[in-house]
């Protein structure tokens, strides 16, 4: 019989197809690029979204080079590779893409999905979060987004639908807090790798599928606390700008090698969860405010790295972390420079971390440094000696 | 008394003959200290590698590297009133950047501010031209920051001067990641890495154009951008204790526009000419009056360009050139401002670089500016200047250059690993050749 | 009956075996093998040569432990570990008191801080080769065409280092080439490269703010390099010193770690 977990993992898998199907009968398709873009005004205009997140497989990074640079950094390669090389299920009948440019590299991304003829959407995401005239430019563009998905879907978007909507992510939003919670715990439930891919399956489903299976398996999951239970596995979190959807190469040998994820801080390709939607007031104004100033600032805001640094120390608190794993993709050039300065001051306060960058490439030769790396981690928290 | 090295440099560069002589020896020679330049050094560039270099021949190129060098002895100079406690306030900013606002800020402030971008300076200068730019790069890399060509080598010179006190710590860093990511991310970098405090003011600005679009003729991004700008001033202005008037604003943005115009027409001229006289690596040098705000003023640099542009006319006119005549003329993308021996490959093999993108000025800035509000101005003459925008702009850009200086090719490739201006030199390439035929 | 204990290393290039006394206080047979592509063959070959060189035989072997990349392969170990660990617990072996340990291998390069042989913090390298020991053998002595272990002795000639601008194998190769031909001499390039090596391996480390906590000790087949230590010292401002046999450490951590858990097994 099978779990509820991999139940929806299947409803996920699914997604393409039901989109296709959907397509076919007369529904806009808009994929996503990027975590800037509120998928609530998607559904609101009545449309489907789908996240353009994969990551982990090295051919579409290597397939994208014919557009791209190798500099570029593989997840947002991967997008473009896998469009390019027709793997994508989605994108090639997307009716709209819409890419959050907030850096060089998805920037140069959007522009390939443009010239290959993809109606593309460029919202663009500035950085000087904390100012009051860039949070104004960021929610003209989000209204530009809005105009253009009235447009294709011919639909208007209201604000009551938009509330609607708005609601609906929120009881997501909840379902994962609650999943969450549970890693709190001494001994979790549920591992880091398992949590991150229901928040991707979260992202392939329509809302309302989202809650139910998730609540099932906050259900499930609690049959299975033991709450006198202990464990001297090394609790970790994990920072870095991205778990694609499928590399969850890392994240597994690490929690194979006897740690376990209870918490992440990562910028894209994972739903926010941590804060509901504002329900009182301008809907489309609540919608910015939360993912632009209300959520963690990315990386590559300005000022943010002081900042984040402060949120990932409270959150290793409150999930009781003995360690940090700085995942990086590799030439991703400010979140290198981010763990330079994270490195300085974890050394300061004690804090026991270290990184493992990816190109995607787990070859043989690749996984013997990677394991040697990750054991060496897990051993160290636990002490470092045999 | 015998000649030492540094008077050789002084002498080549005519700033012997200059009226505060005594005084910038003075400096230059704290400098050179710091900068861990030697006698021997300093004889090899005056030597060996500035004349291989350079076109030193010409009084003008002479002059412009005297003025340069100004620039960079006037860095140990406010280097000096810091520690002495003077009342002198520094602001600092990165490339690329709007210019005009720094030299704004310069006209309201006087002796009392002092303006630059010390690692576009040190770039310039200490690599460039005593080819001892490595040992400081990888100071940043023994303190943390990544090696190789992950990263920017201006941002590597950048912090490594600033973590090891070569360069004094700015009152105000006005970052700029108008083009890339990382530059206005080494602010937030150093503030990390070191123990001093400054106030950061930062202006950027998404890549979120399309195909087809003219970014100065957007007015909603002309509308941002000056806004940012208008913002940012206030807080520099908060800062340095200053208040700039729109007077030195105009005054400015006319500076601005007008070296730009020379620079643009003395590419031209080069260009033209057949063999042709200067070097992309010496007629970048002038070009540092539109890269760097020049705290000692624009006359010495100004001056220097007249010079030049009379003497480039002169050798056009007598055939006298880098090559033969009819050799191949090449344009670049960006022709690295620090690595002059790839250029003297090209005309060791009787090939010349004739131009680099942001040396020639596109036709978008003969337009007359439409904003009448001054950051307005300011913007929008930075979205005039076409370089570094989104793939569709700089197409167009790259074509009417390529038309207005026919080149024989482009070389194309340098700054590869930047993910804005690399991608743009791979993306346009087989577009450009398309329309313009040039391989 | 007397028990030995085993530790076998299997590395990217070569692999090591140790065989240590019934108290691990002792080596009494080690050895080194080039590592095939069937890394359980090698830590097998490895194995059997250095319990010939103990002169005992291999049921005297009581535990046996594997590190290195290919010790999930080798299937007669009785406890595998990853091998930073294995450096730490080896190192103190050889160097009681160690804080740092430098280790360069053939294809990595790592710094690990430890206290009392227990891993605080490290750092390995990447997957580019610049700081590793194949950077340096493919620069040196295919370029300079001389044999790897006069390569130190050459070094420790030079007395105008050139400095390397380029940190790409591909990139330094030509450049190298470039200075040869310039007249730069065979002395002045070996430690030049030597230098850009290590100051890699130092890069690596100052970006997780790892300290160079003395006293350090550098391991690894890099380490027989006579030049290696010392252009460390030069490079840190600190002592940096060696052990005698450098290539064995995590072979010793691991044979000690498997008697921990023989001894646990038997209680």
């Amino acid at each position: 019989m099978k779990t509820p977990i991999e139940e929806f993992a299947e409803l996920a898998r699914t997604r393409p197809t039901v989109l296709r199907e959907a397509h076919k009968e007369g529904a806009k398709v808009v994929c996503y690029v990027g975590n800037y873009a509120p998928t609530e005004l998607i559904y609101a205009a009545g449309a489907k979204p789908y996240p353009m997140w994969r990551g982990g497989e090295p051919e579409p990074p290597d397939a994208s080079l014919e557009e791209t640079l190798r500099f570029l950094n593989p997840l947002h390669r991967t997008a473009i590779g896998l469009h390019m090389m027709g793997l994508d299920p989605v994108s090639s009948f997307a009716d709209l893409v819409v890419v959050s440019i907030t850096d060089c590299h998805i920037a140069r991304i959007a522009e390939v999905f443009e010239d290959r003829g993809l109606p593309t959407c460029k919202l663009g995401v500035p950085s000087e979060w904390q100012s009051a005239s860039d949070f104004a430019y960021y929610k003209n563009k989000v209204e530009l987004f809005k105009a253009k998905l009235e447009e294709i879907t011919g639909n208007k978007i209201t604000d009551e639908a938009i509330l609607e909507q708005i609601e609906a992510s929120n009881k997501v939003r909840a379902a994962l807090r609650k999943i969450d919670e549970l890693r709190k715990l001494p001994v979790p439930p549920i591992d880091g790798t398992t949590f991150i891919k229901l928040n991707h399956y979260a992202t392939q489903c329509e809302p309302a599928e989202a809650v139910e299976s998730l609540e099932r398996i906050y259900s499930w999951l609690l049959e299975q606390v033991d709450e006198n239970a202990t464990s001297d596995k090394p609790r970790v979190m994990l920072i870095g700008r991205a778990v694609g959807i499928g590399d969850y190469v890392v994240t597994t040998a690490l929690e194979k090698s006897d740690a376990v994820i209870v918490t992440e801080m990562l910028d894209e390709a994972f739903f926010r969860f941590q804060k509901d939607v504002e329900v009182e007031g301008d809907p489309s104004d609540n919608l910015c405010k939360n993912l632009y100033i209300d959520s963690v600032p990315i990386d590559n805001f300005q000022p943010s790295w002081g900042l984040r640094y402060d949120i990932a120390k409270e959150k290793m608190a409150e999930y009781n972390v003995d360690g940090v794993l700085w995942y990086q993709l590799l030439y991703d050039e400010i979140y290198d420079m981010e763990y330079c300065c994270y490195a300085k001051k974890a050394s300061r306060d004690g804090i026991l971390f270290t990184n493992v960058q990816t190109s995607y490439e787990y070859t043989r030769e690749a996984m013997g440094p990677l394991m040697t790396k990750l054991e060496t981690m897990v051993e160290a928290f636990k002490g470092g000696k045999y | 008394m015998t000649k030492t090295a540094h008077d050789e440099l002084f002498e080549l560069t005519m700033l012997d003959q200059a009226e505060d002589a005594v005084e910038l020896m003075h400096y230059w020679k704290l400098g050179a200290q710091d900068l861990g330049l030697t006698e021997e050094d300093i004889s090899f560039a005056v030597h060996n590698w500035m004349p291989r270099h350079l076109d030193l021949q010409y009084k003008g190129v002479r002059m412009c590297v005297g003025a340069t060098l100004r620039e960079l002895i006037d860095i140990f100079r406010f280097k000096d009133r810091k520690r002495k406690g003077e009342d002198v306030k520094g602001i600092y900013g990165v490339l690329p950047a709007v210019l005009a606002p720094y030299q704004s800020i310069k006209y309201a402030g006087g002796d009392k501010v002092y303006t630059s971008f010390p690692d576009l300076l040190l770039m310039f200068t200490l690599q460039a031209w005593f080819h001892k730019g490595a040992p400081l790069m990888e100071k940043a890399e023994a303190a943390g920051f990544s090696y190789g060509a992950r990263h920017c080598a201006l941002n590597k010179i950048g912090i490594a001067g600033r973590m090891t006190g070569l360069i004094p710590a700015p009152d105000v860093m006005w970052s700029w990641g108008l083009v890339c990511d990382e530059a206005t991310k080494v602010d937030e970098f150093l503030q990390t890495m070191t123990d001093d405090k400054w106030i950061s003011v930062i202006t950027r600005m998404p890549h979120d154009t399309y195909k087809g679009d003219e970014d100065y003729q957007l007015e909603d991004r002309i509308k941002y951008l000056g806004s940012n700008l208008r913002d940012s001033m206030a807080e520099c202005e908060k800062a340095l204790g200053i208040k700039v008037s729109e007077e030195d604003m105009r005054r400015a943005a006319d500076d601005f526009g007008r070296f730009m115009g020379k620079i643009g027409q003395l590419t031209m001229l080069n260009a033209a000419a057949d063999p042709v006289p200067l070097r992309n690596s010496t007629l970048t040098i002038p070009f540092g009056l539109a890269s760097i705000p020049f705290n000692t003023g624009v006359g010495y640099m100004e001056e220097a360009i007249d010079i030049l542009m009379e003497e480039v006319k002169e050798a056009a006119a007598k055939g006298e050139g880098l090559t033969r005549k009819g050799a191949a003329k090449v344009g670049a993308y960006f022709n690295p401002w620090a690595t002059p021996w790839l250029e003297r490959i090209l005309i060791e093999n009787d090939c010349v670089f004739i131009f680099s993108m942001p040396t020639a000025v596109s036709k978008a800035q003969m337009v007359p500016l439409k904003s009448t509000d001054p950051h307005e101005q300011f913007a929008e003459q930075w979205l005039q200047i076409n370089f570094g925008m989104g793939c569709g702009c700089d197409i167009r850009n790259w074509v009417e250059k390529i038309e207005m200086l026919k080149p024989d090719a482009m070389i194309l490739g340098f700054l590869d690993y930047d993910r804005w201006l690399g991608q743009a030199q791979k993306r346009n390439a087989v577009e450009v050749e398309e329309i313009t035929g040039v391989p | 009956m007397v028990a030995y204990f085993a530790g076998v290393d299997i590395g990217s290039t070569t692999s090591k075996a140790v065989i240590l006394n019934e108290s691990c206080t002792k080596i009494v047979g080690s050895s080194v093998v080039d590592t095939m592509f069937d890394r359980n063959e090698s830590g097998e070959e490895a194995l059997s040569r250095a319990v010939e060189a103990a002169g005992i035989s291999r049921e005297e072997v009581a535990y046996v432990g594997a590190t290195g990349y290919g010790r999930r392969s080798f299937l007669a170990a009785d406890v595998v570990s990853p091998e930073v660990i294995c450096h730490g617990t080896g190192t103190e072996f050889f160097a009681p008191g160690v804080r740092t340990i430098i280790d360069v291998g053939g294809q990595d390069s790592k710094v690990i801080e430890c206290r009392n042989g227990s891993v605080e913090r490290f750092e390995m390298n990447d997957k580019c080769a610049a700081g590793t020991g194949r950077f340096f053998e493919v620069l040196s002595s295919r370029l300079l065409k001389i044999p790897m272990e006069e390569l130190g002795p050459l070094a420790l000639q030079s007395t105008d280092p050139i400095r390397l601008s380029s940190v790409c194998t591909i990139f330094a190769e030509s450049e190298i080439v470039s200075l040869l031909s310039q007249g730069s001499s065979p002395a002045d390039i070996c430690k030049g490269i030597l230098m850009s090596t290590e100051k890699r391996i130092i890069q690596l480390a100052r970006q997780s703010s790892l300290e160079f906590y003395e006293p350090i000790v550098l391991t690894g087949g890099f380490a027989r390099n006579c030049a290696a230590a010392s252009t460390f010292s030069e490079l840190l401002g600190k002592e940096v010193s060696t052990i005698d046999y450098p290539q064995l450490p995590a072979a010793v951590g691991v044979a000690v770690i498997a008697k921990h858990k023989y001894d646990k097994d038997s209680r």
